[in-house]
């Protein structure tokens, strides 16, 4: 079990993430021998981290790393198979229905799609209602219009007395996510989870949605958990950053400091691959380094779970879980070419002869090489 | 267009009827296709929406061409006009699309838009092939691999045997960088990113002079989508397809384009080459879409983005389309469309832009008085 993640952040942490893991069971058919097979999927595994109020943190990874079922996991639409999920420092009692819806209106998710999310035969008036009505934050029906008008005006939604009666075709795509938004925030949670919530629209929208989710986190001091694939809008919009691969996280630490001086071999991949402009009209963009595919999630690789694909990967990353390694204070890897400040399970790294360096320095950026 | 060198300006006038390419040099580097002044309707009559208007465009031999725009704005329909895919209620109204073909005594162009059927037939996949966004809608679910590639093969070259089909199935995949005992696969048995490769395979398969793909990576992640592009950039340098490459993403034609051409409201509002563009972007839209998405690397500059939202297509403003999102709009802006403006009088490097901006600047004397106030605030 890991130590939680824990930055020099302002206050109490909302949401401490304890050893999280899930797992799904999925049952597969052979249709050749008709046998049915059960297996087991490792979406997520022991993963801890901590969210803070009036702080964007994101959680990035490319699709299949189990960034989504953090997100599910921490709304409770999926539950934990281990590990807590504790919101100011308190686990809901999932028998008890009211515990979980009042934990749920605490912690609100907005889903990518807005062309999904959106029930196409429903007003916005009525999506944005559904919520005050269920969490009883209002009494009367001229309460709940009231309301609705102040939320929509909150998300840019104006003229909001003309958009409170539009059926969703009839909005664009950022509008939808406005009124998404609008029905996350309705019943003033603390937390947010923003799965994706802007890779289904528009690059020239993208940015308002990110500026408006932005606004409430420092308005409203809400902790939001900003899922993404986008490293270089994480990068502009988040304090911290979380790189999860096949279920783990990799590498933590102030965005700018993963973003320009990634440590983790994954993060640096992650980072070559990932459109880079500026380098492009420079002429330094360079080769993308160690591709290949994503493991399989139902046999993960053993010890490293990058380790099949890492130019660097010694003997012991195939042998051995890395425990995390503190770069500096706020910036940790688990890798195991980081080997020399074990911060945690410093048993399993003295059993095992000490791992021979390849990235020189701790800090310096592989990716000023050449 | 970085290996070979360019063609006159785009707007230089040619002949029809005429041969372009002399018949002693089938020069490699050359014209590919030209798109005239293409208009294409969705639905005739007062309600029509014109979702590809007046556009032009040039494609040479080799030549990666970037086709950037907000959904909406007529990229996929520009793309399905120069292959002909275009179903009703979509009508091609005006224009042309001339395809130049490879070889001596081979005539003139040939206008795609007025091929016959069996001449349609030679043109697709032969001379132009097309991968599509989704490859698992686009690849035949109950079918394997092997069959869907060797279908072109068996319908375009009757003569090839069985198994020199297999053979060339099984050298197309391994050309794609997807090992060969995914032959016998079916599309629900690979990775989304080998689907994709699967896609460009076929569209390979007869040795096309260009490929239009149709936003081929955006269902894929930020890794494999990179591994495509450089797959696809590898085969490039080998085979000397020139593609067409359509997606919202501005940030990766940079990385990939040689020349990119920026499409609002139907119309291509500016065109140039890729690194160009970058520094040098011209039109306020442009300028909006680079301000738009952060960098990752370099200092942290400040996003700008775009104000206000895609035009509606059935109701577009007159003038430029994009005046009532431009903080540097003018009157003129409001009542005519701006002319097609050249930036790089050299002739070396392409770069038209229609904006008043650029037409004013560049000394061709506005059509009427012009008032040059700027526009009051923005939205």
């Amino acid at each position: 079990m890991t130590e939680p993640d824990r930055p020099d952040g302002p206050g109490e942490a909302l949401i401490r993430v304890n050893g999280l893991t899930k797992h799904y069971t999925v049952r597969a058919r052979n249709l050749r021998s008709l046998a049915t097979r059960r297996s087991i999927v490792h979406a997520v595994d022991d993963i801890s981290f901590e969210l803070f109020p009036g702080t964007c943190i994101a959680l990035v990874g490319e699709s299949g790393s189990g960034k989504s079922t953090v997100g599910r996991v921490l709304t409770y639409l999926d539950r934990p198979t281990s590990g807590e999920v504790l919101l100011r420092g308190k686990a809901p009692n999932l028998k008890k229905r009211s515990e979980v819806r009042n934990y749920r209106s605490q912690v609100q998710l907005i889903l990518q799609d807005p062309y999904a999310s959106l029930n196409p035969v429903h007003t916005v008036a009525y999506h944005l209602e559904r919520p005050l009505r269920i969490h009883d934050m209002v009494k009367s029906k001229s309460e709940a219009r009231a309301t609705i008008i102040r939320l929509l005006e909150e998300v840019h939604l104006t003229p909001a007395a003309q958009v409170i009666d539009k059926l969703p075709h009839e909005l664009s795509g950022g509008q939808r996510q406005r009124v998404a938004i609008a029905r996350a925030v309705a019943v003033q949670p603390s937390v947010l989870v923003a799965d994706e919530p802007v890779s289904m629209l528009d690059v020239s929208v993208r940015l308002s949605i990110l500026n408006l989710l932005n606004e409430l986190v420092t308005k409203s001091r809400l902790a939001l958990l900003y899922i993404t694939h986008d490293i270089a809008s994480a990068r502009y919009f988040a304090e911290r950053l979380l790189v999860m691969y096949a279920g783990e996280i990799l590498e933590s630490g102030p965005s700018e400091e993963v973003t320009q001086s990634p440590a983790h071999p994954y993060t640096q991949l992650l980072i070559s691959a990932a459109p880079d402009p500026d380098a492009s009209a420079r002429g330094t963009r360079r080769k993308m380094r160690a591709p290949g595919e994503n493991p399989s999630l139902i046999a993960p690789p053993s010890g490293c779970r990058f380790h099949p694909r890492c130019p660097h990967a010694m003997d012991i990353c195939a042998k051995s879980r890395p425990p995390r390694f503190q770069i500096n204070d706020s910036h940790w890897t688990s890798c195991w070419l980081f080997g020399d400040t074990p911060q945690t399970q410093p048993g399993a790294a003295a059993e095992l002869p000490a791992p021979q360096k390849k990235v020189t320095k701790t800090t310096g950026s592989t990716r000023d090489e050449q | 267009m970085l290996t070979a060198p360019e063609p006159p300006g785009h707007a230089a006038p040619v002949e029809t009827g005429g041969a372009l390419t002399p018949a002693t040099t089938p020069a490699p580097a050359g014209l590919l296709l030209e798109v005239r002044g293409l208009c294409v309707d969705y639905g005739a009559g007062p309600g029509a929406v014109h979702a590809v208007d007046q556009v032009d465009l040039v494609i040479n031999r080799g030549e990666a061409l970037g086709i950037a725009g907000e959904s909406g704005s007529g990229k996929s329909t520009l793309a399905h006009a120069i292959t002909r895919l275009l179903r009703p209620p979509a009508e091609v109204t005006r224009g042309q699309v001339l395809y130049h073909q490879r070889g001596p005594g081979t005539g003139g162009p040939v206008d795609v838009l007025t091929l016959s059927k069996s001449q349609l037939r030679r043109y697709r996949w032969e001379q132009v092939a097309v991968v599509f966004q989704s490859a698992m809608n686009a690849l035949n679910p109950v079918i394997d691999v092997r069959s869907q590639l060797t279908d072109a093969l068996r319908t375009h070259r009757p003569s090839m045997s069985r198994s020199a089909r297999r053979a060339r199935a099984a050298e197309l995949l391994d050309m794609v960088g997807v090992s060969g005992d995914r032959l016998r696969s079916f599309p629900h048995e690979l990775s989304g990113g080998m689907r994709q490769r699967v896609m460009i395979a076929m569209a390979l398969a007869l040795g096309p002079d260009l490929v239009v793909m149709d936003e081929p990576t955006t269902a894929l992640d930020v890794v494999t989508q990179r591994q495509i592009l450089e797959k696809i950039e590898e085969l490039r340098a080998e085979f000397g397809f020139a593609y067409v490459f359509i997606t919202h993403d501005l940030s990766l034609l940079i990385d990939t384009a040689d020349t990119i051409a920026i499409m609002y409201a139907g119309r291509v509002v500016e065109v140039a080459p890729a690194k160009r563009l970058y520094i040098r972007p011209a039109h306020p839209y442009s300028r909006g879409l680079l301000g738009s998405f952060p960098a990752l690397t370099g200092p942290r500059r400040e996003l700008t983005g775009i104000p206000g939202s895609p035009p509606d297509l059935r109701a577009l403003p007159v003038g430029c389309p994009f005046a009532p999102r431009c903080g540097q709009a003018m009157d003129i802006c409001r009542t005519s469309y701006p002319p097609s403006t050249s930036l790089a009088p050299t002739g070396e490097e392409r770069h038209l832009v229609s904006c008043w901006l650029s037409a004013q600047s560049a000394g061709s004397p506005p059509s009427h008085n012009v008032n040059y106030r700027r526009a009051e605030g923005n939205r």
